[in-house]
C-alpha cells in the first residue's frame, strides 16, 4: 500500500514538474506580469476644476490604473465646503470613495464629524514613516490630529503680490508727480501725510501700505502706456492709454472677500486672540486704508457693484487692466500661460510679470513722522490633504495612491504644470534647480519669501464662529456702507465700526450677491 | 585410499556448509539486486527530476533576460530623454542671453528717450520708435520659441520619468527570475552529488531546493511578493 502511495507521489511530482515547464513555456510567450486580479472601481474626490481633473487624469492617476488593475472616476467639486458636504452625503450612503482631497481648514471638523477615518489605518507603518519623511514637517503636521497621521499633505498654496515690472517702473519714476495730492489726500486721513522721508520703493518686495497706496494712486491718476494699450507691439501709437484703477484684491461678501479681508488684518499686526475685538487697531488700521483706497478711486469700480472674487481680479489682470494684484501659485500659472503645451493662452505681454511678498501692514497714523503700527508681511498658507473617507472601501489603496502621487517626479510635474508649492522635503531644497524657467522661479522666489516672512495655519474660529461673516458685513458697512466723502480719520472709522457693530450692520445693496 | 569410505559424519557437515554458503550467496545476490533496483529507481528519479529542473531552468532564463532587456531598454529610453532634455536645455539658454541682448539695446533706446525727454509719439524718436518696436518684437518672437522648446523639454523630462519607473516591474522580474534561477542550479548540483554518493536524502533536499527555485521564479511572473 505504502508503495502504491509513493508511486502515485512520484508519478504526481513528475506530472506537477512538466506542467511548470508547460506554464514557464507560455510564460515566454508573454513575459509581462499579468493582471489577473479584478479591476477595482475608485472613486477619488477632488477640489479642482474640469481642465485640472484633466490633466490628474491623463498624467497621474492613468499611470497608476495601469499598474495596480484600478479604474478611476475622478468627481470634482468646486470648494472645500462641497467637498465637506461630499463626505456627508458619503458617510450617510457610501458610493465607494476611496480618497478625498481636503484642506487644512476642515482637517479637524471633518475628523469630528466622524467623516474621515485616519490615513495611517491603510498604511504599514514602514511606509507610513518612509512616506512622512519625505515631506516637509510643517506639512505633515497640518495633516497629523491629536498625534495621529490622520491626513496626507498635497500640496501647499500661499498668497503673493503679483505686478507688471513696466507699471512699478512707471510708478517709481513718476509717483513724486502727485506728491502734493497723495500728501492732502493721507492728510485727511492722519493729520500729517506721507511719512517723513517717504520714497516709494523701487522693488514690491520692500513695500508697506504707504507704498501701496502711492503706486495705486500714480496708476489710477495716469494714462497707462504699459496696460491695456500695450497688448500689441505697434510703431504706431492709435492704441490710446487710459486712466484707471490698477490695484485690485477680492472685494465685497464672497468668500474670496473674507479670506483677503483676514490676510489684511493678520498684515496689519491683529492676532487670532483678536478675533471679535472690534476695537483693535489692526482693524481700524485696515479698514482705513480701505476706505482711502475707495475714496480716491483706487480700486475698480466692480468693488462698489457687487464685489470681485479672486477669479475676477485674475481676469482683469488677465486683460492686462491691472498693475498689482494678490494671487496664489495657482492663478499665477494660468495668468502666464506659459507653464505648459496645453494651457490656456495667458495674459499678453506675461514676460512682464513678477511676484514679490505682500506688502507689510503699516497704520496711516503716524507718530513722530512715521507709521504708529507695523505689522507685517502675511500671507495664510492653505495646505490640502488627501484624506480616507469614513467608508472608504479600500483605506490600503487609498493609502497607495495617496503616496503614489506624492512622489518626486509627479509632484514636480503637477507643480510645474498646475501650480502649487510642493510639499516635498526634496522639492522645496532643489527649486531653483528643479524648476528651471525663469518667471517661475521668481514665483517660487516670492512664494517661499513669504512663507518665511509671516504666513500661518487659519484660525479654526475664523469659519467656526462665523466671524468671516461677521467681518465681511462689517466691512462692507464701515468702508462700503458710508458715503464716499465721508470722513476717513481713524476716529470716524472707530465711530463707524462700534455703529455697525452696536445694531446689526446694514449691508449695502451693492454687495448683494456677490457670492 | 581409493575405495576407503569416507566417514558418514565429516559428509554431512561439508554439505551443510555448501548449503550455508549457497544460501548466503543467493541472501547476498538478493540484497545486491535490492540495491541495485533502488539505485537504479534513484537514479531514474534524480534523472526526471534533473529533466524537470534543467528544462524549466531553460525556460527562466530566457524570460529573465526578456524581462533584463525589458527593463536595459527603459533605462536607456529614460537616459536618451535626459540627454536630449539637457542638449535642448542648452539650447534654450543660449537662446535666453540672446534675447538679453535684444532686451539691453531696447532698454538703451528706452533710456536714451528718456534722457533726452523725447515721448513715443514725438516725430523726432520715429527711428528710435521704429527700432524698438523692431526689438520688442524680437523679444516676443524670442519669448514664443523658448516656451516652446521648454514645452520639449517638458515632455522629455516626463518621458524620462514614466521609463524610469516603467523599468521598476521589469527588474523585479528579472530578479526573482535571477534568483529561482540560481536555486534551480544549486538543486541540479545537489541532484548530481545524489547520483555519485546514492544518498536519498540528496534527491529530497535537491527536489525541495528546486521546488523552492520554481516557486521564487513563478513570482517573478505574478510578482505576488
Amino acid at each position: 500500500m505504502r508503495r502504491v502511495w509513493r508511486g502515485l507521489l512520484v508519478d504526481g511530482l513528475v506530472v506537477l514538474g512538466i506542467l511548470v515547464n508547460v506554464g514557464f513555456l507560455l510564460i515566454n510567450l508573454h513575459p509581462e506580469r499579468p493582471h489577473l486580479a479584478r479591476r477595482t472601481k475608485a472613486r477619488i474626490l477632488l477640489r479642482a476644476s474640469e481642465p485640472r481633473i484633466r490633466w490628474m487624469r491623463e498624467n497621474e492617476f492613468a499611470e497608476f490604473a495601469v499598474a495596480n488593475d484600478v479604474e478611476f472616476e475622478l468627481v470634482g467639486a468646486r470648494t472645500f465646503e462641497d467637498v465637506h458636504q461630499k463626505l456627508i452625503e458619503e458617510k450617510q450612503h457610501p458610493a465607494g470613495l476611496l480618497l478625498a482631497d481636503v484642506d487644512d481648514e476642515h482637517a479637524r471638523e471633518l475628523k469630528d464629524g466622524g467623516l474621515v477615518r485616519p490615513i495611517a489605518d491603510g498604511a504599514d507603518p514602514a511606509s507610513l514613516r518612509q512616506t512622512l519623511a519625505e515631506l516637509i514637517p510643517e506639512a505633515t503636521a497640518r495633516g497629523a490630529v491629536d498625534g495621529k497621521q490622520w491626513y496626507l499633505p498635497k500640496r501647499a498654496l500661499v498668497n503673493v503680490a503679483v505686478y507688471l515690472r513696466p507699471a512699478i517702473e512707471d510708478a517709481y519714476l513718476h509717483w513724486e508727480e502727485d506728491r502734493k495730492e497723495i500728501d492732502a489726500a493721507l492728510k485727511e486721513a492722519n493729520g500729517a501725510g506721507l511719512p517723513k522721508d517717504f520714497r516709494l520703493h523701487r522693488t514690491p518686495d520692500r513695500w508697506d501700505s504707504f507704498d501701496l497706496f502711492v503706486a495705486a494712486w500714480t496708476w489710477a491718476h495716469h494714462p497707462a502706456r504699459w496696460a491695456e494699450a500695450s497688448r500689441r507691439i505697434s510703431a504706431e501709437s492709435s492704441l490710446a492709454p487710459v486712466i484707471a484703477p490698477r490695484v485690485a484684491w477680492p472685494c465685497g461678501d464672497s468668500e474670496d472677500a473674507a479670506d483677503e479681508l483676514l490676510n489684511a488684518l493678520f498684515r496689519h499686526g491683529m492676532t487670532e486672540q483678536q478675533l471679535g475685538h472690534f476695537d483693535a487697531a489692526p482693524l481700524l488700521d485696515t479698514l482705513q486704508w480701505q476706505v482711502l483706497f475707495r475714496k480716491h478711486g483706487l480700486l475698480p469700480a466692480q468693488c462698489e457693484k457687487g464685489g470681485m472674487e479672486q477669479r475676477e481680479v485674475n481676469g482683469l489682470f488677465h486683460e492686462r487692466k491691472l498693475a498689482w494684484a494678490s494671487i496664489d501659485q495657482a492663478d499665477s500659472l494660468w495668468l502666464h500661460g506659459g507653464a505648459r503645451r496645453d494651457a490656456e493662452p495667458g495674459m499678453p505681454g506675461a514676460g512682464d510679470l513678477s511676484w514679490a511678498t505682500l506688502p507689510q501692514g503699516a497704520s496711516a497714523e503716524l507718530s513722530r513722522g512715521q507709521a504708529a503700527r507695523r505689522g507685517r508681511s502675511f500671507a495664510f498658507e492653505e495646505v490640502h490633504l488627501w484624506a480616507v473617507p469614513i467608508r472608504s472601501p479600500d483605506p490600503r489603496l487609498a493609502f497607495q495612491v495617496a503616496r503614489f502621487l506624492s512622489q518626486r517626479g509627479l509632484q514636480h510635474r503637477e507643480a510645474e504644470a498646475e501650480g502649487m508649492l510642493p510639499v516635498r522635503e526634496d522639492l522645496r531644497r532643489d527649486y531653483p534647480i528643479a524648476f528651471r524657467l525663469e518667471w517661475m522661479q521668481r514665483m517660487l522666489d516670492a512664494s517661499f519669501r513669504q512663507l518665511e516672512r509671516g504666513t500661518a495655519d487659519l484660525p479654526a474660529a475664523w469659519v467656526g464662529d462665523d466671524w468671516d461673516e461677521k467681518y465681511v458685513k462689517l466691512r462692507q458697512a464701515v468702508v462700503y456702507g458710508r458715503p464716499k466723502d465721508a470722513q476717513v480719520t481713524l476716529a470716524a472709522i472707530r465711530e463707524a465700526v462700534q455703529q455697525a457693530t452696536r445694531a446689526p450692520p446694514p449691508v449695502p445693496e451693492a454687495a448683494h450677491d456677490a457670492r | 585410499m581409493p575405495g576407503e569410505k569416507p566417514p558418514a559424519g565429516t559428509s554431512g557437515e561439508e554439505t551443510a556448509l555448501l548449503r550455508e554458503e549457497v544460501a548466503l550467496q543467493k541472501r547476498e545476490a538478493e540484497a545486491r539486486d535490492v540495491r541495485e533496483a533502488r539505485s537504479e529507481e534513484l537514479k531514474n528519479r534524480v534523472s526526471v527530476a534533473a529533466i524537470i529542473l534543467t528544462t524549466a531552468l531553460s525556460f527562466i532564463g530566457n524570460v529573465r533576460s526578456d524581462r533584463g532587456d525589458t527593463a536595459g531598454s527603459a533605462r536607456a529610453a529614460a537616459e536618451s530623454a535626459r540627454r536630449q532634455g539637457a542638449e535642448l536645455w542648452a539650447y534654450y539658454q543660449m537662446k535666453m542671453s540672446e534675447k538679453a541682448s535684444l532686451e539691453i539695446a531696447r532698454d538703451r533706446i528706452r533710456l536714451d528717450l528718456a534722457a533726452r525727454g523725447i515721448q513715443r509719439e514725438d516725430a523726432r524718436a520715429r527711428l528710435d520708435v521704429l527700432k524698438l518696436t523692431g526689438y520688442e518684437e524680437s523679444v516676443r518672437d524670442f519669448d514664443t520659441e523658448t516656451q516652446r522648446v521648454f514645452f520639449r523639454v517638458q515632455e522629455l523630462e516626463v518621458q524620462e520619468d514614466v521609463q524610469q519607473r516603467a523599468a521598476i516591474e521589469p527588474s523585479r522580474s528579472a530578479f526573482r527570475y535571477e534568483l529561482g534561477g540560481k536555486l534551480i542550479t544549486l538543486a541540479l548540483i545537489l541532484l548530481s552529488v545524489t547520483i555519485l554518493s546514492s544518498k536519498r536524502y540528496l534527491l529530497v533536499a535537491g527536489v525541495a531546493l528546486g521546488a523552492i527555485g520554481l516557486l521564487v521564479a513563478l513570482d517573478g511572473y505574478f510578482l505576488f511578493f
